[in-house]
């Protein structure tokens, strides 16, 4: 049976103190809104390091960001609290804000809108005992010690954010409350000095139903058995091949690669090369992406953004001609078009930016033996572990674990590892030959805007077949 | 806020915990070329406890923890039942025994009224940063700075009182030209003071990196090179000592680090390092002094370092974790290192060093190839490398470079190292 999640307390008593203060702003200022926000959270970890139950200072916080734009430019304050007696506080500091402030922000828009949502989870975290969690998780990991001797550890996590959001506005009384929660186990192995290890990550937008799905004898075997094979991994010859890539490695790129270079806020600041490209070819005739808060039910789902624009489904790619990138609030105003709710805080203390949510290809219609078979010689590409951006220029750095060797349309069981791909985007999305009906969504990641500002955000596709330059 | 805490924790009879109160203010500043985009403030305050409880289990004597964040707008109801939580969910955290971090007194406080406000310290910071932006042929395209005061108190059930200031200015920019081809390069910096000199130089070096960028427009041949990292290159590979010296990554038993234990090897043919370890707060979250403590002289382990549980677990001395460091100068200078083919990528798009498997790697964005002959630019392809296979073989510069995190050689020389490319 499915649960609404409560909504939070806090925000319903501090909603009356926040209409005051936005009435005292409408009164001085064109526009002024309030994004209120009450997160908690907690997180629970076995390894060999023992046992460890905290909340999360990255996901807990509890306070609110007042946005003002006097006319000219617009200004923040991120407070704590809102309170009666700390209304004049408030006013004054925003007041000498916009003072100072040199910004030529158009206003921004303000249309109508109430509207509410909670999300629907089987089991309440909170309902659980924390040992309940703790044996299962105790369970899980000696499980995947007792595979192997060689298994040096396996580290098991499982954290959850409860995530309650209020938007306020002269005309706009938005509000939510959402869960996700995410698993992850990591196995190590050593091979002398050298460790090696293996991550598997588990995603809903939901609650500790979650734990149901690590706890399979099929992800024990995988995050054992590969590890240990990972013991007598090579290097990779450098080298351009082709390669398969496994729904996480697709997500990396649409992510990493591509994604990226599609926030507008890029386009604001001439940052990013997709803006010479809309409407012209950036892939192959298979590729179709999205991005968006509607556009899937994962972990980077929600009613609204950070700035109270309603969440969307937008088609970037439609068979490989680049449609739109997606924006925030500020920067669609500055380039005149409508924001597409992906102006998102790491918190109510972090200034908005146009962030990712659920952002994948469309699945195709191969399939994967299939897409196998097509391989003369090259690599199927898993477990993905990290990426770096270039919007201006295009390149690729993505890192992923897993290399494994396929000749003849056959795989060998040669792994290379660990692998760093790179190249020009537009030349490895082009090269897109296959893709597989098979399509997942992953959203055990977060995503960094440089090397700060982390959001929530889930990624995949399906297998797709490609071109890459490997090292 | 914290007598009310402490109040409600004695009620509860929780008798052992540890509590860091951080109040944050801070003045961001955002700008598109040198037009401000955005401006804002925020003052923000967290308290993070941690409770204790003991208890016995299959006859062995157990300590178990759980940490909980408190905000000021919490009601007693709220916070007591949140510390409730935490204590129920303590007796399920099964680790065995450990006294706490031992008692501290002390304070190290800024001291004073300070004349400018945060805010004009950014702006001071962003005059620093645009100076040396003059020109049209290359340029900051966009930038940010936050200026920020954090004021942090730690107390402990044992009478642990401890209050210090933070001052940090951080922030980032990206340099761009637009001809002959139009490229940016990222750049991020922080500084404890508010050192405009520094600002400037970097923002100077950065905009003299990014027209050579523009420049390269092929890859290395993949092969074989003699890599020469420098600046904060140096640290990332680096900081896989002080990593591998935690007491965490000991006792869980993913370093094999052992005080006296020859990190580099048995065989040295390069240079031995000669680390120390240096604090980036005078306290650790458990309010332990963090004096500045030798790390690995002539290659040779000197210490560990950690929080308290895993160091009470291997015997050792608590001292708090530490991640920045000093590194003694090496004997070569740059210009002999470069007296032989090399290949010295100054910028990547992202340097990584895994402490665990030993290996480095990062996408070249800008790189200096000198093949005997001529000096080449070139951008694309990747270095990776095992720093456990390479580290009895590494040279360092003689001079020196130092920022936030990291002072030591301005340059180390990696012979041997495979680079994918054209």
């Amino acid at each position: 049976m499915k649960l609404l999640l409560p909504v939070s307390e806090f925000l319903i008593k501090s909603k009356p103190d926040a209409k005051k203060l936005i009435n005292s702003l409408t009164a001085i200022y064109p526009y002024a809104s309030i994004l209120g926000q009450d997160a908690c959270s907690m997180a629970y970890q076995i390894a060999s390091t023992g046992v460890s139950i905290s909340e999360n200072a990255d996901f807990t916080n509890r306070g609110f960001v007042i946005r003002v734009h006097n006319g000219k430019s617009i200004v923040e304050y991120s407070v704590s609290e809102i309170s009666e007696n700390i209304i004049p506080d408030i006013l004054r500091t925003i007041h000498t804000l916009s003072e100072s402030a040199k910004g030529d922000d158009p206003l921004p828009t303000d249309e109508k809108a109430c509207v509410s949502e909670q999300t629907e989870l089987e089991i309440d975290p909170d309902s659980l005992e924390p040992d309940q969690i703790i044996s299962k998780l105790t369970d899980l990991r000696e499980k995947c010690l007792k595979k192997d001797e060689r298994i040096l550890d396996a580290s098991i996590r499982f954290v959850w954010q409860k995530n309650h959001r209020f938007f306020l506005s002269k005309n706009r009384d938005l509000s939510e409350s959402l869960i996700w929660s995410n698993g992850a186990i990591v196995s190590l192995a050593a091979k002398g000095e050298e460790v090696k290890d293996y991550y598997k990550s588990f995603s809903t937008l939901g609650g500790a139903e979650i734990l149901n799905d690590m706890a399979k004898d099929e992800v024990i075997d995988e995050v054992t058995d590969t590890v240990i094979s990972l013991l007598d991994s090579v290097s990779m010859e450098p080298g351009e091949y082709e390669c398969i890539c496994d729904p996480e490695t697709t997500g990396m790129i649409v992510h990493e690669a591509f994604g990226h270079g599609v926030e507008m806020d890029m386009f604001v600041k001439d940052r990013a090369l997709a803006k010479e490209y809309i409407g012209k070819r950036v892939a192959s005739d298979l590729v179709t992406m999205h991005d968006g808060a509607k556009a899937a039910k994962e972990c980077a789902s929600f009613l609204f953004d950070d700035e109270g624009t309603l969440g969307q489904d937008t088609l970037v790619i439609k068979n490989g001609i680049l449609i739109s990138g997606y924006s925030d609030a500020v920067s669609a105003g500055r380039l005149g078009i409508s924001p597409t709710g992906n102006g998102r805080r790491e918190s109510f203390r972090r200034k908005a930016y146009t962030r990712m949510t659920n952002t994948f290809f469309e699945p195709g219609t191969s399939r994967f033996d299939e897409m196998i078979a097509s391989v003369k010689y090259g690599f199927l590409l898993e477990n993905p572990s990290s990426g770096m951006e270039d919007p201006k220029n295009w390149g690729i750095q993505c890192m992923v674990n897993i290399a494994r060797e396929i000749k003849d349309g056959r795989l060998t069981g040669k792994i290379c590892s660990p692998i760093v791909l790179t190249g020009y985007v537009p030349d490895l999305l082009k090269s897109i030959s296959m893709m597989s009906s098979d399509f997942s969504l992953g959203g055990g990641g977060f995503c960094g805007k440089g090397y700060k500002e982390w959001v929530k955000v889930s990624d995949g596709g399906p297998y797709i077949k490609a071109r890459i330059r490997l090292g | 806020m914290i007598k009310r805490i402490t109040s409600l924790m004695a009620h509860l009879n929780i008798g052992t915990w540890l509590i860091s109160d951080t109040e944050k203010k801070s003045a961001e500043l955002f700008f598109i070329r040198k037009d401000e985009d955005m401006r804002r403030e925020a003052s923000v305050r967290e308290i993070s406890v941690t409770v204790y409880r003991d208890f016995d289990k299959d006859g062995n004597k157990m300590r178990g923890s759980a940490g909980v964040l408190l905000f000021d707008s919490m009601t007693d109801e709220e916070i007591s039942q949140k510390l409730t939580r935490a204590y129920h969910a303590a007796q399920f955290v099964n680790n065995p025994y450990f006294d706490i971090a031992p008692c501290t007194v002390d304070k190290k406080l800024s001291g004073g009224d300070d004349p400018l406000s945060l805010m004009e310290k950014a702006e001071i910071m962003a005059d620093a940063l645009f100076m040396p932006d003059v020109n049209d042929e290359a340029f900051i395209n966009s930038a940010e700075i936050f200026a920020s005061l954090t004021h942090v108190r730690i107390y402990a059930s044992n009478g642990t009182n401890v209050e210090y200031d933070s001052f940090r200015v951080k922030g980032e920019f990206v340099c761009q030209t637009l001809e002959p081809e139009d490229v940016e390069m990222y750049h991020a910096f922080e500084y404890a003071a508010l050192d405009t000199f520094a600002l400037s130089e970097l923002s100077l070096d950065a905009l003299s990196v990014v027209r050579d960028r523009a420049h390269a427009k092929n890859a290395p041949n993949a092969g074989i090179y003699d890599v020469i990292l420098t600046k904060q290159h140096v640290y990332t590979l680096l900081s896989a000592y002080p990593e591998k010296a935690n007491a965490a990554l000991v006792f869980a038993k993913y370093s094999p680090y052992s005080v006296g234990m020859n990190v580099q090897g048995e065989k040295i043919e390069g240079e031995k390092l000669n680390i120390t370890l240096t604090p980036d707060e005078p306290f650790s979250f458990e309010g332990i002094p963090m004096p500045e403590r030798t790390l690995i002289s002539e290659g040779v382990l000197s210490s560990l370092h950690g929080a308290t549980r895993f160091s009470r677990y291997l015997g050792i001395e608590p001292t708090g974790s530490y991640t920045n460091i000093r590194v003694d100068n090496g004997t070569k200078a740059l210009e002999d290192m470069k007296k032989k083919p090399y290949l010295m990528p100054v910028s990547f798009s992202d340097f990584q060093m895994d402490p665990l498997s030993g290996h480095f790697s990062g996408e070249i964005r800008l790189a200096y190839l000198f093949d005997g002959e001529r000096i080449h630019l070139v951008t694309g392809g990747s270095v990776n490398g095992s720093l456990l296979e390479k580290q009895t073989n590494l040279v360092f510069s003689l001079e020196r470079y130092s920022d936030s995190s990291f002072s030591g050689p301005y340059a180390v020389l990696i012979p041997g190292v495979k680079v994918a490319g054209a």
